[in-house]
């Protein structure tokens, strides 16, 4: 149980930037999860919190004291790496006994919190396998409960469910989640999978080309987020260029690139002139087969009614929700609806609308 | 491409090169059996008489012994000094570490016998009696570049980030090695163990001008011997050598396979 | 310094400190005092005299006596380099297509005898080639008798075309290795012949290991001294058995010193030479 912060760190190999200047702070048992492209610098910052890196800038503290002269094994971390990192000269057990036994704890004691640990991630029977022999989300598991079973001020998982199928993944996320916070372990969880992040964690933590981009709860991501990136990041979203013709009471008219006038909440700096990119994700637009009704767009403040005029490519059921693709002029729009919609005949022409009100923009 | 009968032709002559390789050797032995008093080949008759003899002349027991002792304390030097340097050399990242890598490697670029007289004359132009720990040091330089490689090579090959793993869960540097790193480097050190050993036990080059009278290794009191006799006495101790050299490498065939040891899959 | 000493800065100078020290006292240092002494004089009477004269290398340069005995050494260096890769191409090409079975035993026997003292083998050859040996018992057999092929450079030749065989195989049979097997297929199905496949296509590719393995043998014969001291004779001197004739027998440092560096020199040239054929070619990279 510690808070974690992270002071404008930097971390560079060579000419390369890895991480070009993060500052974060984590509350006492908060669970944050990390995202971004591969390749953004997820792992470096884990390894940098776990002291396995010192930084070459910047500061780290753990409760408000700086941990950079403090060693990795004198941290009170528990890691679980991408690539498990089991010891394979030793049996499942003894891979977890390990962090235990630096611990100095007495024997018993050590066999019954191993026990207990290899039945949390399912692993009971496996006790005396040798790591070798495992799966590979056999040894993931191996790996979390290893790092569980310290009981760690810090826990620092990176991609540690990559491995598993859907079923066991969203099990295990459910008991990391669950001994997270009757620990109280403050955890960062670098993963690929939004909707993993957005299940488990309470902050998310968006990062590009070694910076952090945007920090928020699952939900103002998804719905303020703070520019294009991180919209297609983060969901998906259908992404068109336009100017703001008009600014009107947190609306703006914006006339996209086709000429197309078009309505969207807009921030308070928006002015007239401005070249915007306008956000629209595939749920928050529908398709149909007439025009909707629209009110004369110059004149009146316009309510509703966007509306572009396009042809139905394809539509894809991906469980609850079907996938359609809209060609409009040069571009392809993504929309989803539930299941079930009534649906106009693929190749047919169809209008795309949505509600002003879902759409964002973002200064281009 | 190559066809049946060409393959056929390449294992025949391929067999027929492992037969001159081996030759020299399976003569030796052969020889060391003669009944006769000088060398002829077929030797004529069977007997252990010079083993007999050998085990009886106190020079060869001596350097027998001397050897031996050189060979020990040579590999376990070279296996440790080459385990650190690995270390730094394979974990770290430091200024000067392209430089200090093809350093440590130079003593396979020199020829052992320009070594030992260099440690010859170094040693007398500082006044130093040449003794065993010359020549343990000398071994232990020739020995060093192959400690290195095979380490580096076990250590390379390791599971990524265990080492970080057992850090995270409390280990000290010296616990993460000896519980993590050493176990899992264990059959690159015991190459690197017995290959020095059979450099050291079987080195001429170096020892040459390091040996003393009083300090003579076995291959440089055979040299000696064979320079002024021709006779089977020598057969029966190199037959010796060549035994504790087999038995070296049996250990290496069942912890490595010898193939691995040269670099060829 | 405190502080560095318990940095992790300090781990990796540790760890080398031991072998730097052993390294820089008993490596480097014998070498430049090795190069100091072949600039010292020398006189019978005297021993080693401290004062600076190129008459060492005159000697070894100019004389036709000692040239002979360069010329002697690179023409032994040369003609085993030559034979080690003819006796030594055909076994790596059939480790490119023997079973698997079949290659670790090959492997296994051409490479056993390097774990056997070189002393040993040598008089091993002695044994065949000498007196009363077999290659005389076989020659007499057949009614050509006094065949004693001990102490000539052919001896010479012999032994260290044992000693050095498994180098070039070695190195060929890494470099053929690397040839991508669909290259060969694809010269077949465009109608060449097994024999020309193989000098046309495999022997080009596998030109950097034939390059890098003679240039090994070549530096590693160069420098040899037990093979031409046992094998050669009195009579048949090279650089090495000079030298050493020169420092324990004459005990004249000066010039035995001159030898070291001359031979040193020949040494690193032939390295150079294949660190540059390495470095040309992907193929030979692997070998060092
Ligand atoms: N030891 C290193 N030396 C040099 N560059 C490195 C090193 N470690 C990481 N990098 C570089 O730093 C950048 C960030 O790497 P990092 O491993 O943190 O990415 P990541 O976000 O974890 O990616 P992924 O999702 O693929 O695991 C990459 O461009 C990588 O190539
Ligand atoms: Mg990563």
């Amino acid at each position: 149980m510690a808070t974690v912060e992270l002071l404008d760190v930097r971390k560079s190999f060579g000419a390369m930037q890895a991480v070009a200047g993060v500052s974060l702070r984590i509350a006492e048992g908060e669970f944050v999860a990390l995202l971004g492209p591969s390749g953004c610098g997820k792992t470096t910052t884990l390894n940098l919190i776990a002291g396995f890196l010192e930084p070459t800038g910047g500061d780290i503290r753990f409760d408000g004291t700086s941990v950079a002269r403090l060693p990795p094994h004198r941290r009170n971390i528990g890691v679980v790496f991408q690539s498990y990192a089991l010891f394979p000269h030793m049996t499942v057990a003894q891979n977890v006994a390990f962090g235990l036994e630096m611990r100095k704890l007495p024997k018993p004691q050590v066999t019954e919190r191993v026990r207990r640990a290899l039945d949390i991630v399912h692993l009971g029977q496996m006790e005396d396998r040798n790591s070798r022999q495992l799966s590979g989300g056999q040894q993931q598991r191996v790996a979390l409960a290893r790092a569980l079973v310290i009981e760690p001020a810090v826990l620092l998982l990176d991609e540690p469910l990559s491995n598993l199928d859907a079923a066991l993944r969203e099990q295990m996320r459910f008991e990391i989640r669950e001994i997270q916070q009757r620990v109280g372990i403050t955890t960062v969880f670098v993963t690929h999978d939004q909707s993993e992040a957005m299940a488990a964690a309470d902050r998310l933590v968006v990062m590009d080309k070694g910076v952090i981009r945007q920090v928020g709860t699952a939900r103002e991501i998804y719905e303020t987020p703070v520019d294009p990136f991180v919209a297609g990041f983060i969901g998906q979203a259908n992404l068109i260029a336009g100017t703001i013709d008009r600014v009107t009471g947190g609306q703006a008219q914006v006339v996209l690139e086709d000429g197309t006038r078009v309505v969207a909440s807009c921030r308070p700096d928006a002015h007239a002139g401005q070249a915007v990119m306008l956000m629209v994700r595939p749920e928050d637009a529908s398709v149909s087969a007439v025009a909707p009704p629209v009110t004369a767009p110059s004149a009146t403040p316009p309510s509703g009614g966007n509306a572009l005029s396009g042809t139905l490519l394809r539509a894809s059921l991906l469980g609850a929700t079907i996938n359609l693709g809209v060609a409009v002029g040069e571009r392809s729009l993504s929309v989803s609806v539930p299941r079930g919609t009534a649906l106009p005949p693929v190749g047919s022409a169809v209008f795309v609308t949505w509600d002003p009100e879902r759409a964002l923009l973002f200064p281009a | 491409m190559i066809t049946a009968a060409m393959r056929r032709c390449l294992g025949a002559y391929a067999a027929l090169v492992c037969l001159l390789a081996v030759l020299p050797v399976l003569i030796i032995v052969i020889e060391s059996f003669t009944a006769s008093d000088y060398v002829v080949f077929p030797p004529s008759g069977f007997s252990v008489k010079w083993y007999v003899e050998s085990l009886q002349r106190e020079e060869f027991l001596d350097s027998a012994l001397l050897s031996l002792w050189v060979a020990v304390i040579a590999s376990v030097v070279a296996t440790a000094l080459g385990t650190l340097v690995a270390l730094a050399l394979v974990r770290f990242r430091f200024p000067g570490r392209r430089v200090l890598q093809s350093l440590f490697m130079a003593p396979l670029s020199v020829p052992g016998i320009i070594f030992g007289l260099a440690l010859l004359q170094f040693l007398a132009s500082w006044g130093v009696a040449r003794d065993m720990t010359a020549v343990i040091v000398g071994h232990v330089i020739i020995a060093l570049p192959f400690a290195i490689r095979f380490v580096t090579v076990a250590l390379i090959g390791m599971v990524a980030n265990v080492e970080l793993a057992a850090q995270s869960l409390g280990a000290s540097p010296w616990v993460v090695f000896r519980r993590v790193t050493l176990p899992l480097i264990r059959p690159g050190v015991v190459a690197s163990l017995v290959f020095a050993f059979i450099l050291s036990f079987d080195d001429v080059a170096v020892s040459l001008f390091l040996a003393t009278p009083g300090t003579m290794t076995l291959p440089v009191r055979i040299y000696v011997y064979i320079d002024q006799n021709y006779d089977p006495l020598i057969t029966a101790v190199s037959a010796i050598v060549v035994m504790v050299a087999f038995l070296a490498l049996g250990a290496i065939e069942r912890t490595l396979g010898i193939g691995r040891l040269f670099g060829l899959r | 310094m405190r502080r560095f000493l318990t940095s992790r800065h300090a781990t990796p100078w540790l760890l080398l400190l031991p072998a730097s020290v052993l390294f820089a006292v008993f490596f480097v240092a014998p070498f430049i005092t090795l190069g100091i002494n072949s600039f010292y004089d020398y006189g019978r009477m005297t021993g080693i005299i401290h004062v600076f004269t190129w008459k060492n290398y005159e000697k070894l340069w100019l004389d036709e006596y000692y040239l002979s005995v360069i010329g002697a050494t690179f023409r032994l260096s040369s003609i085993t380099a030559l034979v080690t890769l003819v006796i030594g191409y055909p076994v790596a090409l059939y480790l490119t297509v023997a079973s698997p079975r079949a290659k670790s035993w090959v492997i296994a026997l051409i490479l056993s005898p390097l774990l056997v003292s070189v002393i040993v083998r040598t008089f091993g050859w002695a044994i065949i080639l000498g007196k009363n040996g077999l290659i005389e018992r076989v020659f007499t057999a057949i009614g050509i008798p006094g065949t004693d092929f001990l102490h000539t450079e052919a001896a010479v030749v012999v032994g260290l075309v044992n000693v050095l065989t498994p180098f070039v195989v070695l190195s060929v049979a890494t470099s053929l290795q690397s040839i991508d097997p669909a290259v060969p297929l694809a010269a077949a199905s465009l109608g060449a012949s097994p024999l020309r496949v193989l000098s046309r296509v495999i022997l080009p590719l596998s030109l950097p290991g034939i390059l890098a393995g003679m240039l090994i043998v070549f530096g590693l014969a160069s420098a040899t001294f037990v093979t031409p001291a046992v094998l050669g004779g009195a009579k048949f001197k090279v650089l090495s058995t000079l030298m050493y004739q020169q420092a324990v027998i004459l005990q004249n440092w000066p010039f035995a010193a001159a030898i070291a560096v001359t031979l040193t020199l020949i040494v690193l040239i032939g390295q150079g030479l294949q660190n540059m054929a390495a470095e040309r070619s992907r193929y030979g990279a692997s070998l060092r």
